[in-house]
């Protein structure tokens, strides 16, 4: 009798903390932002009060343009994401500082070398540097924007295996 | 002869020489010996004492229920034996149960977010994430 109580107790225990751990996992699956997104606007002000009003500025501005992305386009991005938090911590660093030398460019050129990274980042490794070595792309880019699409590309290149995303919506 | 002591059988030869197993020639030999050598003197004489005390050494006298008690002492040493066996068998799922509790308990307290240094955590957290997926977006939207 008391052997068959504690196998219940046991059992119960068992499965009472795979339930809990699950629910833990399910939890913790839910991305930053949109835990953010979900707090109230009093804990929303409490955590951003501890940002420099530039930073929180720039946080605002980035978070307005993250939740005015489409549902598909923000599951993309969540993807993607993913993809890059999985890259070594150097890696993640230099694609940082690349995206600090592409916002330094002229208005007029980000986005032409926008779209070329878009091209690049979907060919395969040999047609990526063909159309690196090419003529057009010489005479299309300056030295700088080819340096700095060909570091950028080879970070943020589709890895063997990763799905192509589908194309994305136009609003 | 050589002094029995002194060589590696000499222990042997004594010890057989108390207990008059040596052939008497051997033993006569050993006699003249002994008269001239101490030391063999010596093991000879405490040896013999060692033999006489346990010849007058006499066994105290078992009581008569020896036996009764002899075996019921062991009958409970076996059955205890069995309950100590299956000790471990018994407290096997309690200990589980146990140890599935601490785990639950400990899952549980340290699944609770510290409240003061969550904001910092969190704020850093929140703004190094949008950061990263707005360059993202730049860059694969």
């Amino acid at each position: 009798m008391k052997l068959r109580f504690l196998g219940i107790l046991f059992v119960a225990a068992i499965l009472g903390g795979n339930l809990y751990a699950q629910g833990s996992r399910t939890r913790r699956k839910t991305h930053v932002i949109d835990r953010f997104n979900q707090l109230s606007p009093e804990k929303k002000r409490q955590v951003l009060k501890r940002l420099p009003p530039e930073r929180k500025r720039l946080f605002e501005e980035r978070l307005e343009r993250y939740n005015r992305l489409a549902p598909e386009d923000r599951d993309r991005l969540r993807e993607h994401y993913e993809t890059f938090r999985r890259l070594p911590p150097e890696k993640q660093d230099e694609a940082r500082r690349l995206f600090g030398r592409f916002q330094d460019l002229p208005a007029a050129r980000r986005n032409p070398v926008r779209k070329e990274l878009a091209k690049l980042r979907e060919l395969p490794p040999e047609e990526r540097q063909s159309r690196l070595d090419s003529e057009e792309f010489r005479d299309e880019y300056s030295a700088g924007e080819r340096k700095l699409l060909k570091d950028l590309s080879e970070i943020l290149s589709r890895q063997p295996g990763q799905a192509k995303p589908p194309a994305p919506q136009i609003r | 002869m050589r002094c029995p002591i002194e060589t590696h059988e000499g222990a042997g030869l004594l010890l057989d020489f108390c207990t008059r197993k040596l052939d008497p020639d051997t033993a006569a030999v050993l006699d003249r010996h002994m008269e001239s050598c101490a030391a063999c003197r010596e093991f000879v004489h405490g040896q013999q004492a060692v033999w006489e005390a346990l010849d007058g050494w006499e066994a105290a006298p078992v009581s008569p229920d020896f036996n009764r008690r002899f075996f019921r002492r062991v009958e409970s040493e076996e059955r205890r034996g069995r309950w100590t066996g299956l000790r471990p068998i018994l407290l096997r799922p309690a200990l589980a149960v146990a140890a599935a509790l601490v785990v639950l308990i400990a899952g549980t307290l340290l699944d609770q977010p510290p409240p003061r240094t969550e904001t910092a955590i969190e704020v850093e957290q929140v703004v190094t994430t949008l950061e990263d997926m707005d360059m993202l977006r730049v860059f694969t939207l």
